[in-house]
């Protein structure tokens, strides 16, 4: 297959699962369930911005909303997950700051693990690589350097899904993620 | 303007022990004492109109003038408001201890994003980023 300009489309992997399987194709497929797991999805500042660059969200009812996005909460929540109310869900990881100004990151980051926490939150699901790999990194430095330890567990949106669709921990990577989060998916039968 | 450091020093203190609608007010006010710093750093006079019924949101439309990375903090603005109406229209509310505590996060991620974004742009009084400072030197660095 030859790349030619303006013949790609480049779509995020949330709305390709979610308009390729969606929640009932995704009910249909499960082997396992998220069974009650508290989850705070966390979008970031990315995923729906710029507003006009996305012309087909926020045209109502089964598109994604630019403001209050949900398409992870479905997918998660049509896997068994419970979805906590997260006012933070689009709010910036500081990842722009992790070079010029790391400890504002740190304490962005902080902000949000503090939040998903007082909403009673047990994960919070990720969808942007950037905002995944700072929450984690930023987790362990707010322990370090502020001294303000979090206990949330920290997964990528697909890991959580995978593990409801039967795939083991190791399929889905959890090894590879910088918070050690199988033993809480292990003690909640999840994995 | 509210000087950031009080700002700050508001917030942990609301944050400790603020209840009821008047601390939803006073975290909307710090919003806006935020949004003010950035507005009056890029050389704005900080709006005193309303948008939808918050001087909140009419500064940070007035903060997003040839700046739209600035729109990273519109839900956050928004979700101040929220829940500022949360708590007012309904202070005897069960959740409404909780909705403060979440309100309090909220206004306090606006304020990190947005000292953030300043020290990243160099703007405003930080000790290493002092605009005044920065416009003197530059003259006579350049000349």
């Amino acid at each position: 297959m030859i790349y030619e300009v303006g013949q790609v489309e480049t779509i995020h992997a949330l709305d390709w699962i979610m308009h390729g399987i969606g929640e009932d194709g995704l009910k249909q497929r499960l082997k396992g369930s998220l069974q009650g797991l508290k989850v705070a999805n966390y979008y970031g500042c990315m995923y729906t911005r710029p507003r006009h660059i996305f012309p087909e969200k926020d045209k109502g009812p089964g598109t994604e909303s630019t403001s209050k996005p949900h398409f992870m909460d479905d997918l998660l929540g049509a896997a068994g997950a419970v979805n906590v109310e997260f006012p933070l869900k689009t709010a910036c990881c500081g990842g722009a700051h992790t070079l010029s100004d790391c400890d504002t990151s740190t304490r962005l980051v902080l902000n949000i693990l503090r939040a998903a926490e007082a909403a009673g939150a047990e994960v919070i699901a990720t969808e942007c690589p950037t905002c995944h790999s700072g929450l984690e990194m930023h987790q362990v430095r707010a322990e370090k350097k502020f001294g303000q330890p979090t206990q949330v567990k920290i997964l990528y949106f697909t890991q959580l899904l995978g593990l409801a669709l039967g795939l083991s921990p190791r399929q889905v990577g959890v090894h590879e993620n910088i918070s050690d989060s199988l033993g809480f998916l292990r003690e909640k039968g999840i994995a | 303007m509210r000087p950031l450091a009080d700002i700050e020093q508001r917030l942990d203190a609301l944050e400790a022990g603020g209840s009821g609608p008047d601390a939803a007010v006073a975290l909307v006010e710090l919003g806006e004492a935020v949004l003010e710093h950035w507005v009056h750093a890029r050389d704005l006079v900080p709006t005193q109109e309303t948008r939808e019924g918050f001087r909140l949101l009419a500064l940070h439309r007035q903060g997003c003038t040839d700046d739209p990375s600035f729109n990273a903090c519109r839900e956050t603005c928004r979700e101040l408001a929220y829940h500022h109406n949360l708590v007012t229209s309904d202070p005897l509310h069960p959740a409404t201890a909780q909705r403060l505590t979440m309100m309090t996060l909220v206004a306090r991620h606006l304020f990190l994003f947005v000292t953030g974004k300043m020290q990243v742009a160099a703007l405003g009084d930080f000790c290493c980023a002092s605009r005044p400072i920065r416009q003197q030197v530059e003259p006579q660095q350049t000349g």
